[in-house]
């Protein structure tokens, strides 16, 4: 199948080419961050994960969001959602990638990576993060592997494939659980120590990976044969409305729960997320354009008629990808770090190298996609001609 | 065979960039006793002379230092555990590559280096342990306060230097002199 | 010809994959129970300490102990951004310090004023529980919570983790900054760049019998404000001072059970 991405139109090898120039560049960014260390980013004693991490944490939720598709299908039998099932399966393993090279550019040493193996720790949940992403990553690898290669092959998948995509789903949940689990535990940020953390991280997903699918599906319609139908894509919006509705609610009880209590350690992240703390300011904007574009976005999609013309949908969706992708990495992770332990302000901003080799990433990532879906293409066209 | 051509050009350059490591060192022919590209040259690490010899017997050091010192690493850090017994003699030394080892292997340069620029091989212990050339001579103590007395500005390291007698569990370095009257 | 070929690549990238993951899965499955992590029925030492802010504030501007702690160990002063600081123990302002104590009405004496603080060594310290590699881990024959620079990849958990901000990060090489103040030691390793560290209670010095250093200086500069011994021995002139002085702690309801108290 693997030839299918070495044939294309000049718009294609264009997309690789830009792709690659971006990768370039996050390369040998990175390479300098090896060689002078993590003081090239933003980063420091007071806020000691931020861009690197905020990416890992909304990439996990994308990854998770495969299961919005795979359970309809797969459990369900809505076949309307045949074609669209291999697109959610291969945004999976590209999030899953994209999540495993932040984690590698935000360590101090990441040659010593493989130490989380070699010396197990059964108590520690970033442990366990990276056991569920690689078992994730190998499960959906597998799943769309054999799928897509039994019906390029005109048969039906072998029926030991169907427990592991029933596996999948719950595994699915648990990428993103334990994901929230690294934070959720901790009782020096008063701020993550809430219980909906994990509600909360899964409801953004299934918001934000169905928005990205619509969009990415969206766009293979436009430049390809490739369509998944009009019934998935109204699906799709129907969950993405949902999913949304309720991560809003969850939001507005975790308001609710820190500001009415009036408890200092817990009201001052609110504080400063919206109001800002003296001087500091520096994410009340962004905070305020997330949630208004978050309620707008709600009031766009709770309309059907809204949701069936396309354009307006896929500007709806990108605006819901940006709102949650806010909401989740500056108003989640960076918040937690600001008050500091002292209940000092200390506030955070990402540095040029920093987005950069960011930027490397998300290009690998969508390289790896772009590889994934032309190859998917490919071998959709030859199964129908 | 299609493409015939291409694929047998294309294997010979293959060939040639592969083995670049071994036609080189024959094809450039070497200054004598010059080290680099020259394939007859022989490691010749600098061996202390006098001295007892080495903690465990050199054929021991040759195939198992680097897990002796992992294995002291682990010890002495997580273990707090500073006593080895030799298995050569039974004799019990302080757990140390500053102190021990390099108490009679003084010059890493002449030593541990000759072998392992040879080899390619980059043990990293000298990004964080100091060598102690290394150090530098240390000035007055911060507030003027002689809380600690560094060792290398008494004492810099001597040639050829004894490793710590024999029943010297704890080998205290040397200069650390603490005021007061000790641990109460 | 093609179904043969894509069926040995199969074979070789399974084989592949198999035969390199079960070196390092045998060799951890088999290797020792990481020591020093064996939990202890009763501890019998369990190291701490008690700092006497009053005795502390009477000394103004004195820095001994931070300045002999950092001497020692080659804790670099790093150059600006103040982000990339390191430090092992320093003073740092009573409200600040005391987040749970401090109220509008603070006394005179104590309001605004520089408390030393250090990592509290906690009898269940967060920063242990989440480390992925055990790279920080508690000795259980003294209480120590120790850090293993070698196995340490920097991924920060601890930090985000320790609820009194005791570790520092070397978000660069502290080398060259060592080395241009003249104040490399060789008696001490440094660290590279890529990790975690923090105050050690001087574990090299206990295990010599000498106490900690910034005890050492506190009592060499006159101010005799740091006490230092085995909680858990009746007879020690700390356990005496914690019976009669009234004690406070860092964050006490977090359940960290830090092992420093404070005379305030």
């Amino acid at each position: 199948m693997l030839e299918k991405a070495l044939k294309g139109t000049p718009k294609y090898w264009i997309l690789v080419g830009l792709l690659l120039i971006i990768i370039a560049a996050g390369v040998l960014t990175f390479l300098r961050q090896l060689q002078e260390g993590l003081g090239i980013t933003g980063l420091g004693r007071d806020i000691p994960w931020g861009f690197y991490i905020a990416q890992f944490t909304f990439m996990v939720g994308v990854a998770a969001s495969a299961v919005m598709v795979v359970l309809p299908y797969y459990l369900h039998d809505f076949k309307a959602f045949g074609r669209l099932v291999i697109l959610g399966e291969m945004l999976a393993v590209s999030a899953v990638l994209v999540c495993s090279l932040f984690i590698f550019v935000d360590m101090g040493q990441p040659s010593r990576v493989l130490n989380v193996m070699l010396y197990p720790t059964l108590g520690s949940p970033m442990f366990w993060d990276m056991m569920s992403l690689m078992g994730y990553a190998g499960l959906n690898a597998v799943i769309a592997y054999v799928t897509f290669g039994a019906e390029r092959a005109g048969v039906a998948p072998p029926k030991w494939i169907k427990p592991i995509i029933i596996l999948s789903i719950p595994w699915a949940v648990s990428i993103h659980t334990v994901t929230a689990f690294l934070y959720a535990g901790l009782e020096a940020r008063h701020f993550w120590m809430t219980a909906i953390l994990a509600p909360r991280f899964l409801a953004s997903a299934f918001a934000s990976g169905p928005s990205l699918l619509i969009i990415l599906a969206l766009v293979l319609r436009k430049f390809t044969k490739f369509d998944v139908g009009d019934v998935a894509i109204g699906k799709l919006a129907q969950i993405v409305t949902y999913a949304l509705a309720v991560s809003i609610f969850f939001f507005l009880v975790e308001l609710f729960t820190g500001l009415y209590s009036d408890i200092p350690s817990h009201t001052a992240h609110f504080e400063y997320l919206f109001k800002g703390i003296g001087e500091h300011k520096a994410l009340v904007n962004w905070m305020w354009t997330s949630q208004i574009l978050a309620f707008g976005s709600l009031g766009v999609l709770l309309m059907p008629s809204a949701r069936k013309k396309h354009g307006l949908l896929a500007v709806v969706c990108g605006l819901v990808i940006f709102a949650i992708w806010i909401e989740k990495g500056l108003g989640m992770i960076i918040a937690a770090f600001v008050p500091n332990t002292f209940h000092r302000v200390v506030e955070y901003a990402p540095t040029g190298p920093e987005l950069t080799i960011s930027l490397g990433v998300y290009a690998l990532g969508a390289l790896l996609l772009t590889v994934l879906y032309k190859i998917a293409i490919g071998v959709r066209e030859e199964v129908e001609s | 065979m299609y493409d015939a051509n291409k694929i047998i050009i294309g294997l010979a350059i293959s060939a040639a960039l592969l083995g670049f490591p071994v036609w080189y060192s024959y094809a450039v022919v070497p200054e004598d006793g010059d080290k680099d590209g020259n394939p007859d040259y022989q490691p010749q690490p600098v061996l202390p002379d006098g001295g007892e010899g080495c903690i465990e017997s050199v054929e021991f050091m040759r195939s198992q230092h680097m897990h002796l010192l992992n294995e002291w690493r682990d010890s002495v850090v997580r273990d707090g555990d500073r006593d080895y017994v030799a298995k050569k003699d039974g004799k019990t030394w302080d757990r140390s590559l500053s102190r021990t080892c390099m108490s009679c292997h003084t010059n890493r340069m002449q030593f541990c280096n000759e072998c392992h620029s040879y080899l390619a091989v980059e043990p990293d212990c000298w990004n964080c342990h100091v060598a102690p050339e290394k150090a530098l001579e240390a000035g007055k103590p911060p507030q003027g306060q002689p809380v600690v007395k560094d060792r290398t500005a008494d004492r810099p390291p001597q040639e050829g230097r004894r490793a710590p007698r024999q029943g010297d569990r704890r080998f205290a370095p040397d200069g650390v002199r603490h005021l007061g009257k000790g641990r109460k | 010809m093609e179904k043969d070929r894509r069926a040995f690549l199969k074979i070789a990238g399974v084989s592949l994959v198999g035969a390199g993951s079960t070196v390092p899965l045998l060799s951890a499955l088999t290797r020792a129970r990481a020591s020093g992590d064996e939990p202890a029925a009763h501890p019998e030492v369990r190291w701490g300490m008690v700092i006497d802010t009053k005795k502390c504030l009477r000394k103004e501007g004195c820095t001994a102990c931070s300045a002999s702690c950092h001497w020692a160990h080659n804790v670099p002063t790093m150059p600006e951004p103040k982000r990339h600081e390191v430090k092992w123990i320093w003073k740092e302002q009573y409200e600040h310090a005391f987040t749970e104590q401090h109220h509008g009405f603070t006394n005179e004496a104590l309001a605004g004023q520089p408390v030393t603080v250090l990592c509290n060594h906690c009898e269940r310290p967060p920063c242990v529980r989440v480390c992925p590699t055990q790279a920080t881990f508690k000795r259980m024959s003294d209480g120590i919570v120790a850090m293993d620079q070698h196995r340490c990849i920097g991924c920060r958990y601890c930090m985000a983790a320790c609820p009194y901000g005791a570790r520092s990060f070397n978000w660069s090489d502290p080398r060259p900054v060592l080395e241009a103040s003249r104040s490399l030691r060789d008696d001490f390793p440094a660290r590279s760049k890529g990790v975690v560290e923090k105050c050690n209670f001087c574990a090299e010095r206990l295990a010599k019998g000498e106490r900690p250093l910034c005890v050492e200086a506190c009592h060499a500069n006159g101010g005799r404000a740091l006490a230092f011994g085995n909680l858990y021995d009746e007879s020690s002139e700390m356990a005496k001072l914690l019976k009669r002085s009234h004690t406070i702690r860092r964050k006490p309801s977090l359940g960290t059970q830090p092992h420093v108290f404070y005379i305030v």
